[in-house]
């Protein structure tokens, strides 16, 4: 049996590059520049969910009008206070807790499983130990149980005669942010406790700067201080940056333990030890597969780039060779499936997690990935089968079980494919259909409540000021107002979400189970214009602001490699892109070759050039646009949209075009959904065809029928768990094709080669 | 044992050959032997159709290309050919009862993987639905 033999020098030549590669990974991880945010880099914009790290100590309280009508208890500008020197009696909070209800216990429970596989598929490879305190300082006020007395001061001497709360300053309280965990259902603020066994009602309010040593600091409830260096350092706002000027020593952390502030673990330590950073392995994954790809196949992503043009347009187009698409309707299908929420949500995500330097790691997975797309969809090719009715079955199911047998590999092959199989029919119902159902419905909503929001916060705001001045008539009527605005606009959400799902479902549904090819084919073929409007709006952004693209370009490439603009260093900024561009463009997943095995051609090389196209105008066209939008309207560090918004993803994106052209919001929230719709059906094809290879044609409408189900619960759902488990899906489908097309790659490069050399030869008969 | 009119349901896998062979043998004619192939219905969202040119027709013409090669391999060309789209158990009884057909013989699989998986094979439904005779040819390899 005659094994593919590599010449000794290329040989040589990719040892070496492979080799600098897993040093250079190796040696990353091993500088303890691997430090990100222990909160896991969240997937997916979670509908209506707003991360707030911190919370302001003392807000801009101090420029409020003084027009009061009575002196508030707990002055608005507060002296700094020092620590005791011993805790506090402790408290023990008595709030009756409720019994979940079922949903919500099934709810938790799938949390718990989906919390676990993200352990081992996205488990951190080079993750280091990081230590922190968390200050949980504050002062408390207490009462008899039952009394309608004032709140005294709880201090170590005992209950404060003069220092007190009564019990008409608890709403103003509230509303200034001072509470902590106030309970809110009947008005009531605060919360039932046990103190020395008398029970008690008591609050807990948040306490005003802290003296220490010759400084004084700000420490907002719950504010984590993480060791950096010599000192413990406050975990800002934005990207989890830590403030230097807001530190404490050893000795002063133990001070503030001491006085009882800080959180203490079970055995009395202050410091408690968290493991972040490193890469997850499925990243790590990707990128060393796309970066071995490229090398293997020298770079045929550069080389073969002009070829890939030439084919698209149509040069080689027989037809009379098998297949069912020109090499431009398979990409054009393929480009459908990945164009979507990726590009114009999670580039912002990435953005706004990763600071510029996220969106040179994002380019070069781009450029790195057409290789991969390269390789998979030639394998797609070269192992698809032909019905007798002239369709077409192909993919990474065809190569793995077909492929590996050839090499001898008929066990293993056997159980990639049917892993990556059933990782794909889970994709299908999840990134490929929930996650854009939710997130375009969500974004849709937005867009049309808008005013109605704006209304209810301004409403808010004055209710505030009110309480803050003690205008207690004024307050409920506002609050009156606000929650009839409130009920209204929850119930329409509601019912919005509701109808979106049944419309979307019965469209899919329509397409998928009716067999209507019109409106499939319409939505495909909508996206391509779709997505020039796009770019064209991005342009004009552009080009009106194009004074500012080359020092940001600069910016681009530095916070790449130097990774200070977030708290991740260097790794944290390369895993963030590099995971958002992964989840865009779909490179390494094996999805595309299902589509671009179609294609009608006898060459699987020439399909493969095609392919080669897809990441490039996903990652490096469309998501570029949308990266430098939202870098030069800064939008990824506007503290205002980010913190006090909690604007993300699509809404961000939305935010930022709105600030330069006013009605483009309208515009995009048109071209998400139909963005959404064409991901679904594309999505759908894939998943039915690895449907069919597991469980025979006959059985694909039940898989229709769940599909369809999953839209219409994608619309109405709001479990962040079902989202980040679906996006775990697609990710993970990387893990057995990678590998498979590693170990098929020899044969590819042996069909590139000769390809390369027949065309050279202008051996290929053209055709336009 | 003689019949007067035969069905064969193929696949063109490499088990039809053999099929229409044992067909061939119950009848005195080649032309009273009918093999049909039945096709699923169209997916409306594979790239085929929502941009290429795949339609009933183009399959239906494919189709019947392939029955020209099995004719031409058996030389029979008096064999009887259809190409029907639908559920195959209910297609090919329904097909044996309009031509009145005495027996049906088919493959007891077809080419699919994790055959055990199926939710019933057509070789059963056929079994359950027909009229006529059923004669189901094992393969030799019987699993």
């Amino acid at each position: 049996m005659k094994r593919f033999q590599r010449p000794a020098t290329s040989r040589l030549r990719f040892a070496i590059s492979l080799g600098v590669v897993l040093f250079g990974i190796y040696g990353f991880s091993q500088f303890g520049w691997a430090q990100n945010s222990s909160e896991s880099t969240p997937l997916v914009e979670k509908k209506g969910e707003v991360k707030k790290q911190v919370e302001a100590s003392e807000s801009d309280n101090s420029d409020k009008s003084t027009k009061t009508e009575s002196k508030p208890s707990i002055p608005v500008v507060r002296e700094a206070v020092a620590p005791p020197d011993k805790p506090l009696p402790a408290i023990e909070d008595a709030e009756p807790k409720e019994k979940p209800k079922v949903l919500e216990q099934i709810d938790s429970a799938f949390a718990k499983a989906v919390e676990y596989m993200a352990g081992v598929l996205f488990y951190r490879l080079g993750a280091q130990t990081e230590k922190f305190v968390s200050f949980t300082g504050s002062d408390i006020y207490v009462r008899e149980k039952g009394s309608e007395g004032p709140f005294q001061k709880l201090t170590v001497d005992g209950l404060s005669a003069d220092e007190t709360i009564a019990p008409d300053d608890l709403e103003a309280l509230f509303y200034r942010k001072k509470l902590i965990d106030p309970v809110t259902v009947d008005d009531r603020y605060y919360r039932m406790g046990k103190l020395d066994d008398q029970e008690v009602e008591y609050l807990a309010v948040k306490l005003p700067p802290v003296e220490i040593g010759d400084k004084t600091l700000k420490l907002g409830h719950g504010a984590k201080l993480v060791k950096e260096g010599e000192t413990f350092q406050l975990v800002g706002d934005m990207r989890g940056l830590l403030d230097a000027e807001t530190s404490l020593t050893d000795s002063e952390a133990k001070t503030l333990a001491d006085a009882g502030w800080l959180k203490t673990t079970d055995d009395g330590q202050h410091i408690q030890s968290d493991k972040v950073g490193g890469a997850p392995i499925v990243v790590l994954w990707l990128a060393l597969g796309a970066v071995y790809f490229t090398l293997y196949m020298r770079g045929v992503n550069f080389w073969g780039f002009s070829h890939a043009i030439e084919v698209v347009r149509g040069k080689y187009d027989n037809p009379d060779e098998d297949g069912e698409v020109t090499h431009l309707q398979a990409l054009m299908s393929a480009l459908s499936a990945t164009v979507g929420l990726g590009n114009i949500a999670g580039v912002t995500i990435a953005m706004t997690q990763g600071g510029p330097g996220a969106f040179f790691w994002m380019i070069l997975c781009g450029l790195f990935g057409m290789t991969s797309k390269f390789t998979e969809c030639t394998l797609g090719q070269k192992y698809r089968t032909v019905k007798p009715d002239g369709s077409i079955l192909g993919g990474p199911m065809g190569y793995l079980k077909t492929g590996l047998a050839e090499i001898g590999l008929g066990g293993l092959g056997r159980v990639l494919a049917f892993l990556f199989v059933v990782m794909c029919i889970l994709a299908s119902f999840g990134g490929g259909n929930m996650f854009q159902i939710n997130q375009s419905g969500s974004t849709l909503l937005e867009q049309v409540q808008s005013k109605e929001r704006k209304l209810v916060a301004e409403l808010d705001q004055k209710i505030e000021d009110a309480a803050i001045n003690k205008q207690t008539a004024v307050v409920s009527e506002l609050r009156q107002e606000k929650n009839k605005r409130q009920e209204e606009i929850d119930k329409f959400s509601q019912t919005f979400n509701m109808i979106y799902g049944l419309v979307m479902a019965v469209l899919v549904g329509v397409v998928i189970i009716g067999g209507i090819k019109r409106i499939g084919a319409a939505a495909e073929k909508i996206v391509p214009s779709m997505c020039f409007m796009y770019i064209i709006a991005c342009l004009y952004i552009i080009l009106t602001h194009l004074g500012e693209v080359p020092p940001l370009v600069g910016a681009i490439f530095t916070q790449a490699f130097t990774g200070e603009a977030i708290r991740g260093g260097l790794i944290g900024v390369l895993v963030i892109g590099v995971q958002r561009a992964a989840f865009s463009n779909e490179a390494g997943v094996g999805s595309a070759a299902i589509a671009h095995s179609a294609a009608k051609t006898e060459e699987p090389v020439r399909e493969g050039a095609v392919a080669l196209l897809g990441p490039f105008i996903d990652t490096i066209v469309v998501c570029s646009m949308t990266a430098l939008v939202i870098l030069i309207t800064n939008a990824w560090d506007n503290p205002d949209w980010v913190v006090r918004d909690g604007l993300s993803g699509a809404a961000l994106t939305s935010q930022a075009f709105e600030s330069e052209i006013s009605w483009f919001p309208w515009v995009l929230s048109v071209a998400v959904v139909m963005f959404a719709f064409s991901t679904v059906i594309s999505w759908s094809y894939y998943g039915e065809r690895c449907w069919e290879s597991l469980f025979g044609a006959r059985s694909v409408v039940f898989y229709k029928i769940l599909f369809l189900i999953c839209v219409f619960v994608g619309a109405i759902a709001n479990a962040g768990s079902v989202l980040d488990f679906s996006d775990m899906m697609i990710l993970s489908m990387a893990f057995p094709n990678i590998l498979g097309v590693a170990l098929l790659s020899p044969k590819v490069r042996a069909d590139l080669l000769d390809y390369w050399k027949r065309y050279k030869a202008g051996e290929f008969k053209e055709f336009k | 044992m003689k019949k007067q009119c035969v069905v064969v349901p193929v696949d063109f896998s490499d088990n039809t050959e053999a099929a229409v062979r044992a067909a061939l043998a119950f009848v005195d004619s080649p032309s009273q032997v009918n093999v049909i192939h039945v096709l699923f219905a169209l997916d409306a969202v594979s790239p085929g159709v929502v941009f290429g040119g795949v339609s009933d027709e183009s399959r239906t013409e494919n189709i019947n290309e392939h029955f020209d090669k099995l004719k031409l391999a058996l030389d029979t060309p008096e064999l009887g050919t259809e190409v029907r789209i639908g559920n195959p158990g209910v297609q090919i009884t329904d097909y044996a009862n309009e031509l009145g057909a005495d027996l049906i013989v088919i493959p007891s699989h077809g080419y699919h993987g994790f055959k055990r998986m199926i939710l019933g094979s057509v070789a059963e439904r056929v079994i359950r639905l027909a009229a006529c005779d059923v004669y189901v040819l094992r393969r030799n390899d019987a699993e």
